[in-house]
């Protein structure tokens, strides 16, 4: 953990770098990220306390044995589709998501699954009036239909590519 | 019930910590995700797209691929590229890409999930974007025939 946080570390310094080379170049563009930036830490601070609070619930409730039963057991078709709904209701951007996934990936949830999770957070049910508004209804409800069935063979061909690895 | 306090303390200090290490990752992203959105202008996603529905899904699936943000942002650009007569296979690998292959994001996803997920994930990802507006294109042609 001490060498992911000094690597965290080495990449902020590198995005602080990048934006004083921005400032130097364009101020404006600069102040205009920043202001990008506290937008967004405002936006995402809730999603914070949501994320932190699913965290320890996990910390608490689960265990190997529990993911075990819910992931690793007989019953394929809902161990997938548990993992299709928790990818769907997911909200807010991925990288707030990585801390989870990966101490779930710690107590044992296959590649796969994680990998058709990330793939159904592209469907923000929020956000499908203003989708259907661009495409249309009949547009939007086949997308999504095919997502979830391509987030499942995604799944499947990353568990495969990832057979071996821990 | 002493247990499960301790548990609980645990489990918050546990959560907290892992936070806390990843915090310069989650700020840096953020910064990194604000710089691209304002230094890539809208005007630049409709310049480069052809009217090979191919080459356009693919070309399609790669500006998604790079480009980050809220998914609205890419419906609305999807919208505004379909006025201007990019096909809807591009648009679709478009917005398919933006959101499941994170390229400003890949640091942060390598470091916590490993790098060859991150790698194989990003890879899929971008092939399936492809495949996804593929076969959505074509079905939503179906149906509109019937």
């Amino acid at each position: 953990m001490a060498e992911k946080s000094r690597a965290s570390l080495y990449f902020m310094f590198g995005v602080i770098v990048v934006y004083v080379v921005v400032a130097l170049i364009d101020a404006e563009k600069a102040v205009a990220s920043v202001d990008f930036f506290f937008a967004l830490l405002i936006k995402i601070a809730p999603l914070m306390l949501l994320i932190f609070s699913l965290m320890v619930i996990a910390n608490y409730y689960l265990d190997e044995k529990i993911i075990s039963r819910w992931f690793t057991g007989r019953k394929g078709v809902t161990r997938w589709l548990i993992t299709i709904v928790a990818g769907i209701l997911s909200s807010g951007p991925i990288y707030m998501w990585y801390p989870l996934l990966a101490q779930l990936k710690e107590k044992g949830l296959g590649y796969g699954y994680l990998a058709c999770f990330m793939y159904n957070r592209a469907i923000k049910i929020p956000l499908l009036p203003v989708m259907i508004a661009y495409f249309g209804l009949r547009y939007v409800l086949v997308l999504t239909v095919v997502m979830i069935m391509m987030s499942y063979l995604q799944g499947i061909i990353a568990q495969k590519l990832m057979d071996g690895y821990a | 019930m002493v247990k499960m306090k301790e548990e609980l303390k645990h489990a918050i200090v546990k959560s907290g910590k892992f936070l806390w290490n990843i915090l310069p990752l989650l700020v840096a992203t953020m910064l990194l995700l604000s710089l691209v959105n304002t230094l890539v202008p809208a005007s630049f996603y409709s310049k480069i797209f052809s009217s090979n529905p191919f080459l356009d899904s693919f070309v399609g699936g790669l500006i998604g691929s790079i480009s980050a943000g809220n998914p609205m942002v890419s419906y609305i650009f999807g919208g505004e590229l379909l006025e201007q007569g990019v096909s809807l296979i591009a648009v679709t690998a478009f917005i398919v890409s933006w959101v499941t292959v994170g390229t400003i994001q890949f640091p942060a996803e390598a470091m916590l999930l490993g790098k060859r997920f991150a790698v194989v994930r990003n890879i899929l990802s971008f092939v399936f974007s492809m495949i996804t507006a593929a076969v959505t294109v074509f079905i939503v042609n179906i149906i509109g025939r019937l």
